[in-house]
């Protein structure tokens, strides 16, 4: 099992499109996949037409040793997806009275790794409790930025958290949002990678992006073959390379 | 998934679907299509042993595969076609799963039923599917056909439902048991080999030999089928093994026979590992070339294409002559002739010393002359010496193989498990070594015969034949601790007390 977490400290950058895309293109292959949505907006829930709700709420997930029973199918072959729940926003408190709290999340997530091949993480933004766990639990820190100045700020401020904590994180930062006709977008692209070690795929702008709430589809069910939908699946052709390559 | 067959007398679908209320219990009409679904596992049922099911549904436009396993669904995916091989299968986690199980086995459709499927659905007031009821009906056979519910995860209460609707309404039969009566149905083309029983060690030389050339006839027959319609190039290479093996065991006795027989028999064995040769040969490169693509730069992988392509030619080519050889009046009379001959009591001219010797006696001193055989050719092997005597101790450590594993039965058995363990070390260096060789031969002779491709073609097959030169001379540097570990003291020590308790 590995475990593929969505992640940035920004909101809006597009965290739930690639967790909800990526997941759906490894279902699609025929990995048995989760989708965690972490995230108490619940749109990833949302997009899957799942109620962002699970029984007893996030005090309840916190206390029961197996989250199969909150687990839902989704409409896709191959697709899990365990919901949000508002409750979620009040879980940092909840996770402060349980002990070893930084390791919940991945106690968790060993009872159901026989079942799945990969389990993504649809995280909020933020650093929190919640993320620390997810940074112990994850395998891979995918982060989007959007190619602006700030951004760029949170990902040297995710970048020096890991060094200074000495996390060792395993964080693939990518380009998503990109929008071309942009100058501030394009000096960024150019200089960026010369910094940093960056996925080489980048995610455009695109109305079909937005579009996949009023589907509430993924990319590959309603645009198969747009521009968005093959950048996605490059992205995860890339990421599936890395993670052959280091057996993750 | 839950899958019931349905009860023979009442299983129209149109009228159970109105007798089952769907459209009052929520279900809409989701599909409805002909199918073709094809089962699909090794002619050995290597998946079905392990309890997996393949599944491959196609309605025409596309091809879609479900895995199962221990009669759950696991996963399932799109095709572009129906993979014949573990590495034909799409991107994903297929690959992986199913090589350790298939290895190089090919995957044979096993059985083939068409249906007629409609797709019932209860969604939810998120317009999400929580429940899907199949029907599948088989219009020749209706034992064929059956209703199967795919549940959701998470969505208990509906499952829950629709089984007890189904179970009360009298239309559906047992939980399906479909699958085992394809498996059963399957067997019938390819059942397994059942050998006779072994010799004893009180039987005379004559009989234990014709039993043990009779097992390897039942194993030419047994693959026979398989070699002539090429479903898997197992079949020809254990085909080929029981022909090496004859002409082993027919050696050993050779002072037993008659001239004619000696002669006849000899020829026509020599005479089918010749036919077979150039087939085998090919499907081997085949097999290879996925390692052969990997020892080159990525970049240069696509110009080994044309070698392939014209591989793949010569082995369609040469399996053709084959398969024709193979139903040809000499050979058949070869086999009437040779099992008749092998089933026979023995007749005035079998009565000889040598032939009525018990097959003990007989066994140890032919395994006690290949085993010094083999140590004496291993020994004047050095770095200097030709290939050629390589070759030779090769064929040496196969005839010794072939004896140890002959004459397992009659002796001591942990003492000879380990020696053929040891040769064996020495044999894979061996083969090593003598493989890479005619590879890269043969690779080169097939290269000259390639036209019309670009120059990088050749550069690729140059690095390619380099690579493999290599392997070679790594094979010819282990060869003296390969040698080492098999003329050691604890071996002799085997075979010394395999000698002591079989006399």
């Amino acid at each position: 099992m590995t475990v593929i977490a969505s992640y940035s400290i920004k909101g809006g950058v597009g965290k739930t499109s690639t967790a909800v895309n990526l997941a759906s293109m490894s279902a699609a292959q025929g990995y048995r996949t989760l989708l965690w949505d972490l995230d108490p907006q619940g749109s990833a829930s949302y997009y899957f037409r799942i109620k962002a709700k699970v029984k007893g709420g996030g005090k309840s997930l916190l206390s029961q040793k197996n989250i199969t029973q909150f687990i839902k199918g989704t409409d896709y072959p191959n697709l899990d997806l365990l919901p949000a729940d508002f409750s979620l926003r009040k879980w940092d408190l909840l996770l402060n009275k349980v002990k070893q709290s930084k390791k919940s999340l991945q106690k968790k997530l060993v009872k159901i790794a026989p079942e799945y091949d990969y389990i993504f993480l649809d995280c909020p933004p933020g650093l929190t409790l919640l993320t620390e766990n997810i940074f112990s639990t994850a395998n891979i820190i995918l982060t989007p930025i959007i190619p602006t100045s700030l951004s760029v700020q949170t990902l040297h401020q995710l970048l020096e958290f890991n060094k200074k904590k000495r996390l060792n994180l395993v964080i693939y930062a990518f380009f998503s949002m990109v929008d071309k006709r942009k100058k501030m977008h394009q000096k960024i692209l150019q200089e960026l990678p010369k910094q940093i070690n960056m996925l080489t795929c980048k995610i455009p702008y695109a109305s079909d992006i937005e579009a996949m709430g009023m589907h509430r589809q993924a990319l590959i069910e309603f645009a198969r073959s747009s521009t968005s939908t093959r950048a996605y699946e490059a992205l995860w052709e890339e990421i599936c390379k890395i993670i052959n390559k280091e057996r993750l | 998934m839950i899958e019931y067959t349905l009860n023979s007398k009442k299983n129209k679908q149109p009228a159970l679907v109105d007798k089952l209320q769907l459209s009052k219990q929520g279900f809409k009409l989701n599909y409805q299509r002909d199918i073709t679904r094809y089962y699909l596992d090794s002619f050995d049922n290597r998946l079905y042993s392990k309890q997996h099911i393949l599944e491959v549904d196609a309605d025409g436009a596309n091809l879609h595969l479900c895995w199962f396993q221990n009669n759950i669904a696991q996963s399932s995916v799109t095709l572009n076609k129906i993979p014949q091989f573990y590495n034909e299968f799409p991107i994903g986690p297929w690959k992986n799963r199913f090589q350790p199980i298939l290895e190089m086995r090919a995957l044979l459709i096993q059985s083939e039923i068409p249906y007629q499927q409609t797709e019932y659905v209860l969604k939810n007031k998120d317009d999400k599917i929580i429940l899907s009821l199949r029907f599948e009906i088989n219009q020749q056979n209706t034992a064929f056909s059956r209703i199967r519910i795919i549940p959701v995860k998470g969505y208990r209460k509906v499952l829950q439902q629709c089984t007890q609707l189904l179970k009360s309404s009298k239309f559906v039969a047992e939980k399906s048991l479909i699958y085992r009566q394809m498996v059963k149905h399957a067997q019938q083309n390819y059942p397994s080999l059942l050998l006779p029983d072994n010799f004893k060690t009180d039987d005379n030389s004559i009989n234990a030999c014709k039993t043990l050339l009779f097992q390897q006839y039942l194993n030419i027959k047994h693959n026979e089928k398989g070699t002539i319609d090429n479903i898997d190039s197992e079949f020809l290479h254990d085909f080929r093994i029981a022909i090496r093996k004859s002409r082993t065991a027919f050696s050993l006795l050779k002072n037993c026979f008659s001239a004619s027989i000696l002669s006849r028999f000899k020829a026509e064995l020599a005479w089918l590992s010749q036919i077979t040769s150039e087939t085998r040969d090919l499907d081997v490169y085949l097999l290879k070339f996925p390692e052969y693509r990997q020892t080159i730069a990525s970049s240069m992988r696509p110009f080994l294409d044309h070698l392939e392509t014209h591989l793949m030619m010569k082995q369609q080519t040469a399996q053709q002559i084959l398969s024709q050889t193979l139903r040809s009046k000499r050979y058949q009379n070869f086999c009437l002739d040779w099992s008749v001959f092998l089933q026979s009591t023995s007749a005035v001219n079998e009565q000889g010393k040598i032939a009525q010797k018990r097959i003990t006696i007989t066994a140890v001193k032919q395994i006690q002359k290949a085993y010094h055989q083999v140590l004496h050719e291993g020994r004047v092997i050095t770095s200097d010496t030709h290939s050629e005597a390589y070759h030779d101790l090769r064929k040496t450590c196969k005839k010794l193989r072939y004896l140890l594993e002959f004459f397992r039965p009659i002796l001591i058995k942990t003492e000879t498990q380990s020696l053929i363990k040891s040769l064996k070390i020495l044999q894979d260096n061996l083969g090593d070594f003598q493989d890479y060789e005619v590879q890269v031969e043969k690779i080169r002779l097939f290269s000259h015969e390639l036209t019309n491709v670009p120059p990088e073609t050749f550069m690729a097959i140059g690095i390619l034949t380099e690579h493999l030169q290599a392997q070679q001379r790594q094979a010819k540097i282990v060869f003296h601790d390969c040698f080492s570990q098999f003329n050691s003291a604890p071996n002799k020590q085997r075979l010394y007390q395999i000698f002591e308790t079989s006399q």
